[in-house]
């Protein structure tokens, strides 16, 4: 009686397990994944040929640094990798992929360039990794993190604080461009005449290809992205504190949610997202919007080009529940989640044969290989990423059809053994997610505390506000709405106040190792004055509360 | 959950690992010394279930709070007696936290086995030469989740509150039950072999002696 309610008990615990950490099975499919295990991948992967080039942003721990890996596309064998041991802040500037050919000041063979925080855009040889060349822009707290754009035989690179264009041959210097500003993720766009380049003081510049710079200043903000040259203007979606502002040629077109994703333009359409929305805009002699849905996106939008059907936009999910999202803004995405279910930044990757490649928050890369058929990603309906096999559930099954065996042969201990091991391997592999809701449980338990200092400006009141202590001064920013988790906040206004940040992922979520490189004995953080019992990207917020980060 | 580095207590200086590492050490060879003489076969098998558990340690990392070095502290304890079943879960805390980190939460595993083990000698947990079941069952639940609570105040002194602390236990009573769980299982799985590995080999020692002596005797 006791084996067969040791048998039940343990069934039943395995019908518990939570759902999502049960990979479907598509046999059609073709993925593999690797946890690259060193760091985001915040900006898309490119697929070329057979190849799957992605870069990784680094967490300066232990020896792991940022990296640049090429992957073979059908096996995921690893072709090589470079790492960049002088990298010195979050990596985001997106690959570029160059075909081998040859210009005024050279030839060339394929290459991928990659632009690094630490100033220094790389070319690498496409099939070994090999460096090809080299050179160095300037630092100031970080280098290139905005979106390089190809220019004929040359790439123009957006530098910290200006702007640089190499000759792709030999990576000679052919313009350099001082800038008022700095940036950051401010992409580069190549019109007839000239360059497009924004700022974090709000200023667009239009650059020509002689250097000769015409300043607008757009408004109150950031420019976060590579300006979008529509038949109506030039478009910016500029971030301010809290929220959006869309402008065509200086006019304000529309005032959306806080942290824009960065927006493309295909054809006369222009896709945007916020925290709040993804929105579409027709731009044909003005721009105006014609399609939104609520979605919470702030990292790569990308285009899917399909034969025969319309293109697919794709936006990434920054929330818990992840996951990929793609559509058209003003009817509902489908969504195209993943067994590793986080906040997303990349966009995904895709191959004119329909391969794609998924890069997530905590560097873990998958990849599916087939034609548009066998992807089949509309048939989805379950919206789970296909196949794998999750092995903790497979290894279940076998215990449990020993256990049965071992009952039918009437081996009473050999049963409760192997029961309980069952029990055990189901514990553990449920412990996530238990823990993480028995955490939320109980951190309701703990009564809200105020923390308000008097000196800080009443508009803050009602609003969510940062204080990182750090050594010797103390930083804070307030104003800020809309911001769910203490991770979102802390991403903002560090960004913000120009103070660095390093991070750690680990299965149990996200750590933060250092601010402004200071590591001390590890940092912690309260919100309205008490501790967390979960991590940064599960602690929620108020629309007033006030996250505090000290040294532990 | 707690993400954030220095959750185990405070830092130590150099200094003071040194002083933690001499006390622990001289708390082990204090325990050896006594009561008696061990024979070269006593030093061997202790040596290596040491090992044999240090390796447990690190082996099962990954997998969150599964430690059946609790069980093992309760077993060396009933089988060796207080003394060496306590230096057996110092020196195990030791040798595994060389690879798994070594600081402050040392001193707090060290002594939460070390009471685990003391417990197991204690107990009653091995009756004619066989380990009695429930009891050791009923001994590793309630030694996991004691050696956990334990384990958790070397984060107490940093500052915190004890309505903190108790919010701190409470958010961690799922991964004591994984340990209790593990230690269940630990106890079904390795127990009786390890209870008679120990004293098998303690009884053939002892009989060997005794002929030694008898021999010495009628020459």
């Amino acid at each position: 009686m006791k084996r067969i309610l040791l048998l039940s008990v343990a069934i039943l615990f395995c019908f518990l397990i939570p759902q999502n950490s049960i990979a479907d099975h598509d046999t059609k499919n073709h993925y593999w994944e690797l946890d690259l295990d060193n760091g985001f991948i915040s900006t898309k992967p490119i697929i070329i040929g057979d190849s799957v080039i992605v870069r990784t942003s680094g967490f300066w721990t232990g020896e792991d640094r940022p990296k640049v890996y090429s992957f073979d596309l059908q096996t995921g064998e690893e072709n090589w990798r470079y790492t960049n041991d002088f990298s010195t802040n979050h990596d985001l500037s997106p690959l570029v992929f160059v075909q081998s050919a040859s210009g005024d000041c050279g030839s060339w063979d394929k290459m991928v360039i990659v632009g690094w925080t630490d100033g220094r855009v790389t070319a690498l040889d496409f099939t070994t990794g090999n460096l090809i060349w080299q050179s160095q822009t300037e630092v100031v707290n970080y280098g290139i993190t905005g979106a390089m754009a190809l220019d004929s035989d040359e790439i123009v690179v957006p530098t910290n604080k200006g702007l640089s264009r190499f000759c792709l041959a030999d990576g000679s210097e052919t313009l350099r461009v001082e800038l008022s500003q700095t940036g950051w993720r401010n992409g580069i766009t190549v019109t007839e005449d000239g360059y497009l380049i924004g700022d974090e003081g709000g200023v667009l510049n239009h650059i020509s290809k002689d250097g000769i710079i015409t300043s607008q200043k757009i408004g109150e903000g950031k420019i976060r992205h590579a300006p979008l040259e529509t038949p109506a203007g030039v478009l910016v979606h500029l971030q301010s504190q809290g929220s959006s502002s869309i402008f065509v040629d200086g006019e304000l077109i529309s005032t959306e949610g806080p942290s824009p994703a960065i927006p493309i333009l295909v054809g006369d359409n222009v896709y945007l997202g916020t925290l709040n929305d993804v929105i579409k805009m027709q731009c044909d002699e003005t721009c105006s919007v014609v399609g939104r849905t609520n979605y919470r996106t702030n990292g790569e939008i990308v285009r899917q080009y399909v034969p025969g059907q319309i293109d697919r936009i794709w936006f990434s999910s920054n929330t818990l529940e992840g996951g990929w999202s793609y559509g058209v803004p003003g009817e509902n995405l489908t969504t195209y989640d993943t067994k590793y279910n986080t906040f997303k930044t990349a966009g995904p990757g895709f191959s004119d044969d329909g391969s794609m490649a998924f890069g997530d928050d905590n560097g873990i890369l998958m990849v599916t290989v087939g034609n548009y058929a066998t992807n089949s990603i509309s048939n989805q309906t379950h919206d789970k990423s296909p196949i794998d096999i999750d092995y903790a559930l497979l290894l279940i099954l076998i215990l449990i059809l020993v256990t049965f065996s071992l009952q039918l042969k009437s081996n009473q201990v050999a049963v409760v053994r192997c029961g309980l091991l069952t029990l055990l391997v189901v514990a553990i592999v449920t412990l996530p997610e238990v823990s993480t809701i028995w955490s939320k449980g109980v951190s309701e338990l703990q009564p809200s505390n105020e923390d308000w200092d008097d000196d800080w400006p009443n508009d803050w009141q009602g609003t969510q506000v940062l204080v990182i202590e750090l050594q010797n001064r103390t930083v804070v920013d307030g104003g800020y709405e809309g911001y769910n988790t203490v991770e979102e906040l802390t991403d903002i206004v560090s960004s913000n106040l120009g103070v660095s940040v390093e991070y750690e992922t680990t299965d149990i979520g996200v750590w933060i190792t250092s601010f402004d490189g200071i590591a001390g004995s590890g940092w912690e953080f309260t919100v309205d004055g008490t501790r967390s019992n979960v991590g940064i990207s599960l602690a929620e917020l108020d629309e007033d509360s006030v996250v505090r980060w000290s040294l532990a | 959950m707690v993400l954030t580095s220095g959750t185990h207590g405070p830092s130590l200086a150099p200094f003071e690992f040194l002083t933690l590492n001499i006390i622990l050490i001289a708390t082990c060879f204090v325990l050896l010394c006594q009561p008696k003489k061990s024979t070269k076969k006593d030093v061997l098998i202790l040596v290596s279930i040491t090992l044999a558990a240090a390796a447990s340690r690190i082996l099962l990392e990954p997998f969150p709070n599964v430690q059946p070095v609790t069980l093992m502290c309760l077993i060396v304890g009933a089988c060796l007696g207080a003394r060496r079943g306590m230096a057996f879960a110092i020196i195990t805390t030791l040798l595994s936290n060389v690879v798994l980190s070594h600081g402050w939460w040392t001193l707090f595993q060290a002594s939460g086995w070390a009471a685990v083990a003391f417990a197991g000698s204690k107990l009653n947990l091995i009756i004619d030469n066989k380990l009695e079941m429930r009891r050791i069952v009923v001994a590793s639940i309630l030694a996991s989740v004691l050696f956990d609570w334990w384990v958790s105040l070397s984060i107490y002194t940093s500052g915190m509150s004890l309505q903190e602390f108790g919010i701190y236990i409470l958010n961690g009573l799922p991964f004591d039950v994984v340990h209790a769980l593990a230690s269940v299982v630990s106890a079904f799985w390795i127990g009786p072999w390890l209870a008679n590995l120990i004293t098998e080999d303690q009884l053939l020692s002892e009989s060997k002696h005794f002929i030694g002596e008898a021999d010495g005797i009628s020459s």
